[in-house]
């Protein structure tokens, strides 16, 4: 049995809100098409974007951390992405370092 | 047969030539001769992976996994929310939406805690065909069930109605 599409678009767009309204942290959140901020200081270049896989979407905000002077890790729990994307760790000036933590995988700079 | 036509027929050709054959040119360079005799039955035949989590297993066995390093000042880090979300909600329980809500801050602000800041991006189900169901699932399978509107007050009875479920290929 599937979650029907809807309700995981509701999913979704309920956590960004929770993030944005509970995170200490400065956030950025990207639901559906939308890019959110806590954080009025802490603004978003990228703008809204159709990508429907966040495994694309987190390249491009990366990219674009990278592009402010910034350095870059990345949490998830697949891995296949990894290898997708190798060719763009030299933008990300990421190494491939496998730190399993939390649950998942971090993708750090070093 | 199909496989060992080749080795067969440079064996054929040298056995019917005279000696003159460099027989290193011949014989050395065919693909068979790379293949690790370790990796092979009696037979010939290549061992097969009969259970793909033991293969993991053993391969990472033979890796060291470390702890994180300490981010650098000025890094940001980039999640992968409903990745993270799919893995971390099976693992617990919630009784409203509120409670899901709340922890999930929590997790994010927990894995935010050495970042300066962070980025939790989340896939697009907005699309009327999204490409992952139309790959992953079968036709079946893609009866969902009814859609769900969600606040903080929606109890949470069964969890597979609201997780993207682990994509099950077609076979």
């Amino acid at each position: 049995m599937v979650a029907s599409s809807t309700t995981k678009d509701n999913l979704t767009l309920f956590l960004a809100k929770k993030a944005i309204t509970l995170c200490k942290k400065p956030v950025i959140t990207a639901p559906r098409q939308d890019v959110l901020t806590n954080n009025p200081n802490y603004q978003p270049h990228i703008g809204p974007s159709s990508q429907e896989e966040a495994d694309t979407l987190i390249i491009l905000h990366g990219l674009e951390v990278v592009e402010c002077g910034l350095n870059v890790d990345f949490f998830t729990q697949d891995t296949d992405w990894w290898v997708l994307h190798l060719q763009c760790f030299p933008d990300l000036k990421l190494l491939l370092v496998l730190v399993k933590q939390g649950g998942g995988y971090l993708l750090t700079s070093v | 047969m199909r496989s060992t036509t080749s080795l067969f027929s440079r064996l054929t050709l040298i056995a019917r030539s005279d000696r003159t054959h460099n027989l290193r040119d011949a014989i050395s360079q065919h693909e068979f001769h790379s293949v690790n005799h370790l990796l092979m039955n009696p037979d010939g035949t290549l061992l097969s992976c009969k259970s793909k989590s033991d293969l993991v297993k053993a391969l990472q066995e033979l890796v060291k996994i470390k702890d994180a390093p300490p981010p650098s000042l000025r890094t940001v880090l980039v999640i992968d929310a409903m990745a993270v979300v799919q893995a971390w909600m099976h693992e617990m329980s919630f009784r409203s939406c509120a409670n899901l809500g709340k922890a999930f801050a929590d997790h994010i602000d927990g894995l935010l805690k050495s970042y300066e800041a962070g980025r939790v991006i989340f896939d697009n189900y907005t699309k009327v065909l999204p490409i992952k169901e139309s790959i992953c699932f079968s036709g079946t399978q893609k009866t969902s069930m009814e859609d769900l509107y969600i606040n903080d007050k929606t109890p949470i009875r069964d969890k597979g109605r609201w997780l993207p479920a682990a994509p099950q290929r077609i076979t």
